[in-house]
């Protein structure tokens, strides 16, 4: 037989019993204040009902054994009997309270994940609408610069020449002692230098093509198709594609383009269903280059037609409502139209119509 | 016609119950301890292996980089050695049938004998893995309060 000494566990469990409840007291507190600050966080949530769970488990485990021993050294053995399985049954239900709580934090973890991919995913798309607003907005006012300066250069010039003309001839028909002479010369001197500013206006206005390069605009419609092979693939869609034989040049802003066809092609293909067709083809006319993309999706309502290019008009679930806004928008900055048909459990038809004016393919 | 006829079968089983009465087995009385222990067994368990899977995921997840997450899998491993702990002292003091027989003035002594005398007596200084337990998860939810409050402008 060995006999041990009970007091070191009397001590430990007094003393342990009420760190248990300071710390889960502190605990939670400190976990409500986490969650007043966020309600929305899923995280902060899950550590509330855990912390309230835990001190609750605490406080009833504490509170349990320091009146118990209180009870047992005052003799009132009887009422500590009595307590005793209510005390113990309640502790029990809150052990299992908290391991459903914390359980539950698997699904807690995979929705925290999700959100915190939706938001890494919608940063990106705020970061790529801004590049291209910032893109636009440097093309507006680069043709804004432009064209001002041709207008500006096509105003000043006549008047300029009649100024410099007569001023020239004023100083060959005046004599050299005559005062009017340095007059003229002033004149003339004012005249050329406004020529000057004329010219540094029309140098701007030659530069209105660094925006837009020749390109080819099949290339750039391969490229998107290219990009957007997999997607076609992943939802077994046909893709037929009938481009143009010949190259299409003509005065374009590659990037703005790709990100307007890659957008319709995506509509496309989210709006068609698996087996279903995506159709493609570009064209030329004699003052056109054209670009037809046609799906056998489930089509649009008229009413629906009508509001697709109005800013923050979506009918995806997350959506911005800007994709078709900035393809008008990038359609407009090339001087072109874009025209939708559309008939439900049909199609949709998009044609985009860019002018040729500046092509250089003939040359 | 429908109520009226609701309210004949009612009726009806009322007179069934009635005339044809028989023991109530609706629920079984639950007065036996062992039912008890078994319970308090099983909750420890359910307990212990939740806190070892919530550890297990936040490992695999790679977040002991945080800080508080690192705090809360420590909370964890001792909520687990605690609720194994009671599982063993519970175990015990079944099997052998320990109980404390001389207080003299507070002055008691725990009879012991067994192979698991030693073991019982160190399950009964649970509250060294409790504790902890609870310290570390205090450290763990501060830390995520902390970032909180650097996160605020």
């Amino acid at each position: 037989m060995t006999t041990l000494p009970i007091m070191p566990v009397w001590l430990v469990d007094i003393i342990g019993s009420f760190l248990v409840l300071v710390l889960s007291l502190a605990t939670f507190g400190r976990a409500r204040r986490l969650v007043a600050r966020d309600r929305e966080n899923a995280l902060y949530l899950f550590l509330y009902w855990l912390c309230l769970a835990l001190m609750l488990f605490g406080v009833s485990r504490a509170l349990g054994h320091l009146v118990g021993r209180v009870l047992l050294f005052s003799g009132q053995d009887t009422l500590w009997h009595y307590i005793r399985p209510y005390s113990g049954g309640l502790n029990a239900i809150l052990s299992l309270t908290i391991a459903s709580i914390t359980l539950f934090f698997h699904h807690i973890q995979k929705l925290y994940r999700r959100m915190q991919a939706d938001h890494q995913h919608l940063e990106e798309t705020s970061k790529e609408i801004l590049a291209l607003n910032r893109e636009m907005e440097a093309l507006v006012m680069e043709r804004t610069m432009s064209e001002m300066a041709l207008g500006m250069a096509d105003g000043i010039r006549n008047p300029l020449h009649v100024i410099g003309g007569f001023s020239h001839r004023l100083l060959k028909k005046a004599a050299p002692d005559d005062p009017s002479r340095h007059w003229a010369q002033a004149i003339t001197e004012a005249a050329k230098r406004l020529e000057e500013m004329v010219g540094k206006f029309e140098a701007l206005a030659q530069n209105k093509k660094s925006f837009f390069t020749q390109e080819d605009f099949n290339r750039i419609v391969r490229e998107v198709l290219e990009i957007l092979q997999v997607e076609f693939e992943h939802k077994n869609l046909h893709l037929v594609t009938g481009l143009h034989p010949h190259p299409l040049y003509c005065q374009l802003n590659r990037h703005l383009l790709k990100v307007a066809i890659a957008h319709l092609m995506r509509n496309a293909i989210e709006a068609t269903a698996t087996q279903g067709e995506v159709r493609v083809t570009t064209n030329e006319d004699k003052h056109h280059i054209l670009l037809v993309i046609e799906d056998t999706g489930c089509g649009m309502a008229p009413e629906v037609v009508t509001k697709v290019f109005e800013p923050y008009y979506t009918t995806k679930i997350g959506g911005t409502g800007l994709g078709m806004v900035f393809v008008r928008q990038i359609v407009d900055e090339h001087r072109g139209t874009i025209a939708l048909d559309s008939q439900v459990d049909i199609g949709t038809t998009v044609t985009i119509r860019l002018p040729v004016r500046f092509s250089e393919a003939e040359i | 016609m429908r109520p009226c006829r609701g309210l004949t079968l009612f009726w009806g089983l009322l007179l069934a119950i009635w005339l044809w009465p028989s023991p109530a087995l609706a629920y079984i009385s639950h007065w036996d301890p062992a039912e008890a222990f078994f319970i308090r067994q099983v909750a420890y368990l359910v307990f212990a292996l939740a806190m070892l899977f919530f550890a297990l995921e936040l490992k695999l997840e790679n977040l002991q980089e945080h800080p508080g997450f690192r705090q809360l899998i420590w909370a964890s491993v001792f909520f687990v050695l605690w609720n194994l702990n009671c599982v063993i002292g519970q175990f015990l003091s079944l099997t052998f049938d320990i109980r404390v027989t001389d207080i003299t003035g507070g002055q008691g002594v725990l009879p012991l004998n067994g192979p698991g005398a030693w073991v019982y007596y160190l399950t009964k200084l649970d509250h060294l893995w409790l504790v902890p337990a609870f310290f570390f998860f205090y450290r763990g939810i501060r830390s995520f309060g902390r970032d909180r409050e650097a996160d605020l402008p």
